[in-house]
């Protein structure tokens, strides 16, 4: 939502943000070293560093996951969601160090291609403790590429937001890639039990956090409601919704948010332009209903972004019977004016 | 009038302070767990091997060359720490064998079978072996000394047959000190290129003393079986055959069918 | 099996090299026609959108000529 681009839009947040980051990556990387040194002073720098990015990036991998179910269930986490594409780079970053070390310590300098050989140093794909593991790793770097270098918004409007966000789930594909890649690699080689509760207590953690957002989300969504007239449902009284903020309801397979505010109530539809933020938990700043995921603003009654942004919602009906909200699930070709409904006092 | 939920949006300079705290938690946390983190995963490796390689620094060794069955530089036991062998295995640069260098330098020198040479490169060594990388390529020859002919006879021992030996395959240029682990699952893929690439395959076992014996795979009949045995390496493994002291080395000479994989 | 790896390694890197001189002329011309909020975009925005550029190019095309 920026009138031209920027390489990184910099605020105030978004640098400490990146700084905390950066710090906890370095700090990481200090007491690795340190820990590694002391413990086994035979170890040699090449290992070293491919050990220490591998676990940075499983690591930041792990808090990429899990901030999106966070701010699910809490919305106190989205100040986490607001930059995660810094994360998701640095990881890149810190992953290609390792794939690139591993490339070439295990592969390079011989007597093919590197990447031919990462296919076929160990063509076992049929067992699981022999299974070549770096092609795993290999293919959950492609992904991460993928993803890094589309992470500006740009790629985000000019590859179309559904093949954008099919392309960033494939995340899940790549997380489950490297547990794959750790269980028959590493592991297969450090047997000490307690690399498998790590691994086993960070997919645990990523998974359930999941469902658990998962089934809050659902049991918003299966209220039904039944009162219906002149394609008309009732969904809530007025004092269901604070000022200025929203709603989500689900009526006959429509996503739509309901706001209230300047004694008006209008209704939208719940699912974000820009990457299908959860409009109906946002909130109305300078009279535009703004989503709370990255703050693309929309006005209330016509769904249409302020100008000069150019991306619009589809509206909805919207009625008042004393105290009780009533709105028509078929959806107004996007950016359509619809009167608000007046609360009369 | 009720206090207004807090809301967050990115753009805004400062977040709400009710935000600003559950962020602030997460951070602590993370960074409480980190290093504890570190802590075990560090703790619980299996550790490594003393082995050196002196990536770097360059050595000058003066000897006997032996082509075959492998190359080896057959150095003066004072030239050598008391602790290694004074018989070297050459390897080439990379994830190469010696023995196209070793070709290319005769082809311009003429044989150095059995003559006493001084070769550069960087030495490798662990467990009482030494391993002398020609990282310079064919520049790796520095003279050819102009003495008599020593014999190279003595040093054959015949000994005894393998019968269903347990062990795992290695490359020594990496089990000797290049990598850390130069063992197991890790490293198997460098492995099968550095043995690919023609680098000897060594089979590592234990003996009666629970001390490391290390044999050079060979075919039956003497020939390089590098490319037989590529899926077996890596591997807990049982082989058979025969072996032999010669130069310093074990040899032992399988038909690489015969090696067997063993499940665990 | 070696052989077919190292096809599929020409054949990306065909691809992309393609996609290098795609960019040339998409930061000439088809930038701004594909995205008018490019216009008066920095050269930083320009360089964390090159490797996207190269590995992305045929959607970019597409856009392109439908404009
Ligand atoms: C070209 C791609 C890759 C290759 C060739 C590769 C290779 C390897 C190798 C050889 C190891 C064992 C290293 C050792 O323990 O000494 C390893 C371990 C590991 N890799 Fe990868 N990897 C690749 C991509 C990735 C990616 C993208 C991740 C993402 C997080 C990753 C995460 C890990 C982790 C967590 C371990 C276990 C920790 C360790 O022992 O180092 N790998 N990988
Ligand atoms: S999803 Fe990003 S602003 Fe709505």
């Amino acid at each position: 939502m920026s009138l031209n681009y920027t390489a990184v839009g910099w605020n105030k947040q978004k640098k400490q943000y990146v700084k905390i980051l950066w710090l906890g990556i370095l700090a990481f990387l200090i007491v690795f070293a340190a820990l590694q040194f002391l413990l086994h002073p035979n170890i040699s720098v090449e290992t070293l560093i491919i050990r220490w990015s591998a676990i940075t990036a499983f690591i930041l991998l792990h808090i990429i996951l899990v901030i999106g179910p966070l701010c699910r269930l809490n919305d106190r986490y989205l100040p986490l969601l607001y930059n995660r594409r810094h994360l998701g780079v640095s990881m890149f970053l810190i992953a290609a160090i390792h794939g690139v070390f591993g490339t070439i310590q295990f592969h390079a300098l011989g007597d093919v291609n590197p990447i031919v050989s990462i296919f076929t140093s160990n063509q076992n794909y049929l067992e699981i403790s022999n299974f070549p593991f770096q092609i795993l790793g290999f293919c959950a770097l492609i992904i991460f590429f993928l993803m890094a270098i589309s992470s500006h918004d740009f790629w985000l409007k000019n590859l179309s937001p559904k093949f954008w966000k099919a392309m960033h789930m494939l995340v899940y594909v790549a997380y489950g890639l490297i547990i794959l890649h750790v269980a028959t690699g590493a592991l297969q080689y450090e047997t000490h039990l307690i690399y498998w509760i790590i691994l086993i207590a960070g997919f645990l953690l990523v998974a359930s956090l999941h469902i658990v957002s998962g089934i809050k989300e659902r049991g918003n969504l299966r209220k039904t409601y039944q009162l219906q007239e002149e394609g008309f449902y009732e969904v809530c009284s007025l004092s269901d919704l604070e000022e200025n903020c929203g709603k989500s309801v689900f009526i006959n397979a429509e996503n739509i948010a309901i706001f209230k505010y300047n004694g008006k109530v209008s209704a939208v539809n719940n699912i974000c332009k820009h990457q299908m933020g959860p409009i109906g938990e946002g909130k109305i700043i300078d009279d535009c209903i703004t989503c709370p995921w990255h703050g693309y603003q929309y006005m209330p009654e016509n769904g249409q972004s302020p100008p000069p942004f150019k991306e619009e919602l589809s509206t909805y009906n919207v009625r008042l019977l004393k105290d009780k909200i009533w709105v028509n699930p078929s959806p107004l070709p996007e950016g359509t004016l619809v009167k608000a409904a007046k609360i009369d006092i | 009038m009720k206090k207004e939920k807090p809301f967050y949006v990115g753009w805004q300079e400062e977040m709400p302070k009710e935000h600003k705290s559950t962020v602030k938690k997460f951070i602590i946390l993370i960074f409480i767990a980190l290093p504890i983190l570190a802590f075990s995963i560090i703790y619980a490796q299996r550790g490594f091997n003393n082995h050196q390689f002196e990536l770097g620094k360059s050595t000058e060794l003066t000897g006997i060359y032996h082509s075959s069955p492998v190359p080896v530089l057959e150095v003066l036991k004072t030239e050598m720490k008391p602790d290694l062998s004074n018989y070297v295995m050459l390897v080439g640069y990379g994830k190469l064998g010696a023995e196209g260098i070793m070709e290319d330098i005769e082809a311009l020198k003429g044989d150095l079978d059995g003559k006493r040479v001084t070769l550069k490169g960087t030495m490798i060594y662990g467990d009482g072996k030494a391993v002398l990388e020609l990282t310079k390529k064919t520049n790796s020859l520095i003279t050819i000394h102009k003495d008599v002919i020593y014999p190279i006879v003595a040093n054959k021992i015949l000994s005894s047959n393998f019968d269903n030996v347990v062990g795992e395959i290695v490359d020594p240029k990496c089990y000797f000190g290049v990598m850390k682990p130069g063992e197991g699952k890790i490293h198997k893929s460098c492995a099968t290129r550095c043995i690919s690439g023609g680098i000897p395959p060594v089979f590592k076992t234990r003996n009666f003393q629970n001390e490391n014996e290390y044999f050079i795979l060979l075919g039956e009949k003497g020939e390089k079986i590098n490319r037989q045995i590529l899926d077996k390496i890596a591997e807990k493994v049982s082989i058979s055959g025969r072996t032999e002291f010669l130069n310093g080395w074990n040899y032992l000479y399988i038909n690489p069918e015969t090696i067997k994989l063993i499940e665990e | 099996m070696e052989q077919i790896i190292q096809i599929a390694i020409y054949l990306d890197l065909g691809y992309l090299i393609l996609g290098i001189v795609f960019s040339i002329f998409f930061y000439r011309k088809g930038i701004e026609k594909v995205d008018e909020v490019t216009i008066g975009s920095t050269r930083g925005f320009k360089l964390i959108v090159f490797p996207g550029v190269v590995v992305f190019w045929p959607f970019l095309l597409y856009k392109w000529m439908k404009t």
